[in-house]
């Protein structure tokens, strides 16, 4: 095989494929063995997709779109080394050719709705804008490849453009804020698991967190036999009592 | 016809809220808390060493920094957004002042961020003054956390935001004074050993003489059952919770006792960060060694028994080999009553026709229903003793309540106006079920809710009892309550 094809075809793939995977690995390897979350996780709080559909239709449609797109789109490329996928008679076809023109919609979707939103816009950075365009860009020489490939086009800068950017996306995904994201998820879970904070003590860091009722149910059932042994049998003192006949007895609190 | 999403976001007003927040503590205060006063004059460099401590050791922080998307899904919910319509006042925009100082900063890729618009700003007084007032005026509700996609607790933020400041000696001063009040006597009301005393004995000598009947309010009874923290402001100001207190443990039969030395369930750390909570939490275990209870249960206040349910554990464990410790277990009162109501304990005893008059609804505290899962148990004790209950709609109740406008430290003259605001969006969806359905009043499991839905529904003119669960069922318990009530609203 020829030295830059080799290069273009094989060594830049596996190096990006290589960055990947490097960043996904240590990113598990970070949230799975480091010593603990500083502050324990709040066990009612869980993330959910319900603030997309609350963030307004023009949100979650982009998000579900592009969600659907991508694997369809990425799909679709596996037609270069398995071509039956790319059968026009296929009936998968239509639905892999939606791919590229639902993520271009969803991106386009999402990049408006940051610059269209005040909020947003006044708090947004460049950096933000910078990933749909550069979606954008790899959606839209990609469109000018299929022109190429149909003899509409001359090839130009499209193939290097098309090429570059999108391994140079999947080379970054895992080490930028959707990474960040991952982590997050696989922390917060881990760390529901087990209490290892870097505060508690030791013996604490394997236990789990207490429920809230925190009992199992033989233990309450046992409680409960021996509260009604007691019953009717009032062993305490009420605070009048208390402040009229004896001193406090000694303990902390009492200067 | 509720909607089920909130409303559209109203238009931004810059700068809206950028005056707005709690008083500083004064110098006195903050000395006595350990804290510099005036700020050191190098605490920029003091306060960015310190963020990179925080960091470093949670995770949890450094995620909420490095994955927010900015989506801003998080700003329609946010109670003091939706009030005070100022970009910073949002999840997203406190998320922003603490990223803009920390992001990329000794990044080797810092040149190139910068060029995208990514520069770190540098620390000044401005930067403090808005990180004090931005961050103060969160409530650490978590409704953001609830809708981020990612699910960043951006309250870690805040309360990182907070705890920065506050070693740098900026602390309002309400959140002062109960910290120093709590760390003294056990209260965040001040209250000494002896006054605790006496104020019970006045309370429990009240309830007889209203009952007619001899309910005990035991304090400092080492061998009760139960160690039981009730909010000192109920002590205080409402005492028909505390009356409904006593008397649920004595229908049920169970010894109880309060302690002088951890007499409080607020946990005034808790609106700080994890180490102060600590450290306020530290005195409720040196309770229970010494009065060695098997149970702890906390009262009606949502962030302490939040709080208290993520760390108590944690605690505990150095001393699980100790008896005293061995079987205390941490559980609200809901649950216990909840529990020992399924069990017959209360059988015969309840008299619901005393709230007969009522017609309620029920506003689920955020850090009970949304931190701490407490939902379904509160809502069959209330209509347990309550014929006439209208729930709120899903969209505004359960774990996705909105909040009262006035938790995590949002005391004092200074931030009434924040309070106020934050506690809108609750008044209009109150007064929304009173022209719907003819609701008259309000129950909740929080004292920091009482207090704030009673300010906010007599401010806006919405005329509406705002009661609490034990209050409800004492009245059931001992209907010879309910016919004074009224006296107290």
């Amino acid at each position: 095989m020829d030295a830059g094809v080799q290069l273009w075809c094989r060594w830049l793939p596996a190096a990006c494929l290589l960055l990947a995977a490097l960043g996904l690995g240590l990113r598990l390897a970070r949230a799975l063995a480091r010593p603990g979350l500083g502050e324990p996780p709040p066990p009612g709080l869980r993330p959910s997709l319900r603030g997309l559909r609350q963030a307004g239709p023009l949100h979650w449609l982009a998000w579900l779109g592009l969600h659907l797109g991508l694997p369809l789109l990425l799909l679709r490329h596996l037609g270069l080394i398995w071509p039956a996928l790319l059968d026009p008679g296929a009936w998968w076809r239509p639905l892999l050719d939606l791919g590229g023109p639902l993520c271009a919609a969803s991106v386009y979707g999402l990049l408006l709705r940051r610059l269209a939103t005040p909020i947003l816009r006044r708090l947004g950075r460049p950096a933000d804008r910078l990933w749909p365009l550069a979606l954008l860009a790899v959606l839209a020489s990609g469109l000018w490849l299929t022109r190429v490939a149909a003899g509409e086009s001359p090839v130009g800068l499209a193939r290097p453009l098309h090429w570059f950017l999108g391994w140079g996306l999947v080379a970054l995904w895992p080490w930028g804020r959707l990474g960040h994201g991952l982590d997050l998820r696989l922390g917060a879970s881990w760390a529901a698991r087990r209490n290892r904070s870097p505060q508690a003590p030791a013996s604490a860091r394997t236990a789990t967190p207490a429920p809230w009722d925190a009992w199992t149910p033989q233990e309450y059932q046992a409680w409960l036999l021996a509260r009604w042994d007691r019953a009717g049998t009032h062993r305490v003192l009420g605070a009048a009592a208390r402040g009229h006949s004896a001193p406090p007895p000694p303990g902390p609190g009492r200067a | 016809m509720w909607p089920d999403t909130p409303p559209p976001l109203p238009p931004l007003r810059p700068g809206l809220a950028a005056e707005l927040g709690p008083d500083l503590a004064p110098a006195a205060e903050l000395s006595d808390l350990g804290l510099p006063t005036p700020p050191p004059p190098d605490w920029p460099r003091r306060l960015l060493a310190g963020l990179r401590r925080l960091v470093r050791q949670r995770p949890g922080l450094r995620h909420a920094l490095a994955a927010c998307l900015r989506c801003g899904t998080c700003t329609a919910c946010c109670p003091t957004f939706t009030a005070l319509p100022d970009p910073h006042n949002t999840p997203l925009g406190r998320g922003e002042l603490l990223r803009r100082v920390h992001q990329d900063r000794g990044h080797p890729w810092r040149v190139l961020a910068g060029s995208f618009g990514n520069n770190p700003e540098n620390l000044d007084d401005d930067t403090a003054r808005h990180w004090f007032n931005y961050f103060w005026q969160c409530t650490l509700c978590g409704r953001c956390v609830q809708v981020c996609p990612l699910g960043i607790d951006t309250s870690l933020i805040a309360l990182a935001g907070r705890e920065l400041l506050a070693e740098q000696g900026w602390l309002p001063e309400p959140a002062a004074k109960a910290l120093r009040r709590t760390g003294r006597s056990g209260n965040s009301l001040g209250l000494g050993p002896q006054a605790w005393v006496g104020a019970m004995a006045q309370a429990e000598a009240e309830l007889n003489r209203r009952v007619g009947e001899a309910v005990l309010c035991p304090v400092d009874e080492r061998g009760a059952e139960v160690l039981f923290l009730a909010p000192a402001v109920d002590l205080a100001r409402q005492r028909a919770s505390l009356h409904g207190y006593a008397l649920i443990f004595h229908a049920a039969g169970v010894s109880w006792t309060t302690s002088t030395w951890a007499s409080d369930a607020l946990n005034p750390g808790a609106w700080l960060g994890p180490e102060a909570a600590r450290a306020c939490l530290e005195r409720v275990l040196e309770a229970v060694r010494q009065l060695r209870p098997r149970l702890v249960v906390w009262g009606e206040d949502g962030l302490g028994w939040a709080t208290a349910r993520r760390l108590f554990q944690a605690l505990t464990a150095p001393w699980r080999s100790l008896d005293s410790l061995k079987a205390a277990r941490p559980i609200h009162l809901a649950a216990l009553t909840h529990r020992l109501w399924r069990e017959g304990a209360f059988a015969g005893r309840l008299t619901p026709e005393a709230n007969a008059g009522l017609h309620l609804t029920w506003h689920d505290p955020c850090q009970t229903a949304r931190g701490a899962g407490l939902v379904e148990a509160p809502r069959r004790l209330l209509r347990a003793v309550c014929p006439r209950v209208r729930e709120l709609p899903e969209a505004v109740s359960g774990r996705h309540t909105r909040c009262c406008g006035g938790g995590a430290g949002l005391e004092g003259p200074g931030a009434e106006a924040l309070r106020l605001a934050g506690v809108a969006p609750r008044v209009a969806d109150l007064r929304q079920v009173a022209q719907d359905h003819g609701v008259d009043s309000v129950a909740t499991l929080c004292a920091t809710c009482r207090t704030n839905l009673r300010h906010g529904l007599r401010h806006f003119g919405q005329p509406m009892r705002v009661m609490g669960l034990a209050q409800l069922w004492g009245r059931a318990l001992a209907p010879a309550l309910a016919e004074g009530d009224d006296a107290h609203f």
